[in-house]
């Protein structure tokens, strides 16, 4: 009868209380002793010994752990793990309200940005996955320098919307290799440094991705020169495409390499795709000293021979 | 609100609706009478109901609506007494406790004729069944294997479309459920409370007439095989294939951690005791005489299944005690209704109440030795009978 079950109820209990425990020892590995027991205090908190302040004090440092130069990505989701729980345990208890209205709004802040967060770790596995990582990892290393830019003061839907959600589409039409998993991730945790310092929490939605438009005008270039961007004199850069990959660049993205690179000049040489039909070498060569003149289009569709 | 428990009916007031969804005929009555007076009104039928018998929502005059559906007792009554672990302290938070809708038994009465029924508060809000939001159609319950099992990954995009407060919900009506012990926790076992623009914004927890099922057998095992992250093995390998339908829920890792801070909240264990016998003395009071036998012994049945024959088992009987806050209450009310009332009434009152405390001591008498030894059925179902006769004598 029942009496069993409420004795059954009583040992559940223990044994969802081990396995957290143990959670938070296995996640806290990365971190410090100190913080890992910031953590269980928080999280083993009773609704009365709860202390709001301390709590959200211990997730600052977190985020300040997580932004530490040479942090892995690795640790960068552990933390993540560390700072979800941390805001669940003070949302449920902020249920039976013992939390000030700006406690609870810091507290809704940071529930939308951990959820925008597990989005993009989500986008982290998802590119571990996928295959001909060697282009979207030069694509990723394109918008890196941008990302670090837009590291303060803005918020996270804009850093998305500009410059990250392309590369995701990109990557998921292409596909990517094991090969490039790491440097992805890094490019994505640098990303996630992003969204963790970003002053405007509020705006945060990210339910709906844009996909690439079919209808954008492409020009073809060759991943492999565009990280090495090799100048060939103050206000040229020559970018020589290859026949191997079937990368995918729109003005946008040249825009920002030109931007990010400081280049007054741009030179594009192309050579025969045969994958796509294409048998001839277009050459592209951009001045870049007025704004005006960047006219980087060539549609892939219409130069097929 | 406290449900009525007595439903008072005139046959003259019986009808009869097409169900749309099944194409078959119901039947309902469109007025009953509780036992405070209040008057209910019939509002509609309830849609798609695969059992037979009557259930259909009804309002009194204060606009409440509730929900009566025909069953067979031992279903109401262990049904109705899951709402102990809502009560209980500190199970799930005050903000979370309407995260399941919880029925209590009930007892109607059409021309002196008494049957069993269940009764819960009706649903406010635009709810649809979560089922049909998570697969986008009603589940099939006689698939070969569970759609939870061969639809996981939906399941998983089901749970991360919620808002966060429906995932505290959903997290919370797990919680209640393994608290009562019942282990349907297929995805048609809640509803989905939809926003103006169609989000989900809450989870309400139904349904709870597995409860208890398997309680002997899964609570054999050694404690260390006991966790609130699977199913009990006993409930998992039953019926179709891919039963273990904690492991699909809980693979979402937002719930996963959401549930597992709730367990890890520690909560009153004697209170939980003393609200679970409440409700279980309350609840069997609700149900007419002639169907108690019938309830308990299914209700053991319901406890007892699967389990060995030559299974040993020793229950804390001193848990179950006669002197419970319920006969308190209900003699605290005699009391106080016997004040200025004649001596008739007196007397029928003082009948009554001697043979709610005497039924509900042989009750819980002949229940324990049944745990005690499965093997003393026959002995059980005389000494009821002999109860019963006594009290229709």
């Amino acid at each position: 009868m029942a009496q069993l079950d409420v004795q059954r109820a009583s040992q559940m209990q223990m044994v969802a209380t081990a396995k957290l425990e143990a959670d938070i020892s296995n996640i806290s590995g990365s971190v410090s002793q100190d913080l890992a027991s910031a953590v269980k205090s928080v999280v083993f908190s009773t609704k009365d010994h709860l202390d709001v302040n301390n709590s959200i004090k211990v997730l600052d440092k977190l985020t300040e752990y997580s932004l530490t130069d040479g942090t892995s990505i690795e640790t960068s989701m552990a933390i993540d793990k560390l700072k979800s729980m941390i805001i669940d345990t003070v949302d449920l208890h902020a249920m039976d309200n013992v939390l000030t209205i700006e406690q609870q709004e810091r507290l809704d802040n940071e529930i939308q940005n951990m959820r925008a967060l597990t989005k993009l770790n989500e986008y982290v596995d998802h590119l571990h996955g996928v295959r001909q990582a060697s282009m979207v990892s030069k694509k990723l290393a394109i918008i890196y320098p941008k990302l670090e830019q837009l590291r303060a003061g803005t918020n996270l839907k804009e850093i998305i919307d500009n410059t990250f959600l392309d590369q995701i589409s990109l990557s998921r039409r292409a596909g990517a290799g094991e090969s490039c998993g790491m440097k992805v991730a890094k490019s994505l945790e640098v990303m996630v440094g992003c969204a963790q310092t970003t002053k405007n929490y509020q705006s945060v939605e990210l339910d709906e991705y844009p996909e690439v438009t079919e209808d954008r005008e492409w020009i073809l270039i060759d991943p492999e020169d565009i990280t090495g961007l090799n100048r060939i004199s103050p206000n040229t850069v020559v970018i020589d495409l290859d026949e191997e990959d079937d990368p995918i660049m729109d003005n946008r993205e040249v825009n920002d390499l030109l931007e990010i690179g400081g280049h007054k000049s741009m030179t594009f040489k192309s050579a025969p795709i045969r994958d796509q039909g294409l048998e001839s070498i277009r050459a592209h060569q951009v001045d870049v000293t007025n704004k005006d003149n960047i006219k980087v289009k060539n549609d892939p569709k219409k130069n097929k021979t | 609100m406290p449900m009525p428990s007595t439903l008072n009916i005139d046959l003259k007031h019986l009808r009869e609706t097409l169900d749309k969804k099944t194409g078959k005929k119901r039947p309902y009555y469109n007025q009953f009478t509780d036992e405070n007076g209040h008057v209910w009104e019939y509002t509609g039928i309830l849609p798609g109901r695969g059992q037979d018998g009557m259930a259909a929502f009804y309002r009194d005059q204060n606009g409440t609506e509730i929900l009566v559906k025909v069953d067979d007792a031992a279903t109401c009554a262990l049904e109705g007494t899951a709402y102990f672990a809502r009560n209980a302290k500190g199970v799930v938070p005050a903000a979370l406790k309407n995260s399941a809708i919880f029925a209590t038994a009930g007892r109607m009465v059409v021309e002196g004729k008494d049957s069993v029924v269940s009764i819960q508060p009706k649903v406010a809000g635009n709810f649809e069944s979560w089922d049909e939001v998570v697969y986008g159609e009603k589940r099939d319950p006689s698939a070969w294997w569970s759609w939870e099992s061969t639809k996981s990954d939906m399941i998983i995009s089901g749970i991360e479309s919620l808002s966060q407060n429906a995932q505290w919900q959903l997290a919370a009506g797990i919680k209640l459920s393994a608290v009562c012990g019942d282990e349907s926790l297929h995805v048609g076992q809640f509803l989905a409370l939809k926003g103006s623009d169609g989000e989900i914004i809450g989870i309400q927890r139904i349904d709870f007439g597995a409860r208890e099922r398997y309680s002997r057998s899964r609570n054999s095992h050694p404690e260390s095989e006991i966790t609130p992250f699977n199913n009990s093995h006993e409930y998992s390998s039953s019926g179709q294939f891919g039963k273990d339908y904690l492991s699909y829920l809980l693979a979402q890792p937002e719930l996963g951690q959401k549930y597992t801070i709730l367990w890890s909240k520690s909560f009153d264990i004697e209170d939980l005791r003393e609200q679970s016998r409440n409700a279980y003395i309350e609840q069997l009071g609700n149900l007419p005489k002639s169907e108690m036998p019938e309830a308990i012994e299914k209700t053991l049945a319901t406890i007892n299944k699967g389990l060995k024959s030559n299974a040993s088992y020793s229950p804390d009987i001193s848990s179950i005690t006669i002197d419970s806050a319920y006969i308190s209450r209900r003699q605290t009310e005699l009391k106080s209704k016997l004040t200025g009332v004649g001596a008739k009434e007196v007397n029928t009152e003082l009948m009554k109440m001697m043979t709610n405390i005497h039924n509900s001591e042989n009750i819980l008498g002949v229940q324990n030795e049944f745990i005690c030894s499965i093997d003393k059925i026959d002995d059980i179902i005389r000494k009821l009978a002999e109860v019963e006769e006594r009290n229709s004598a």
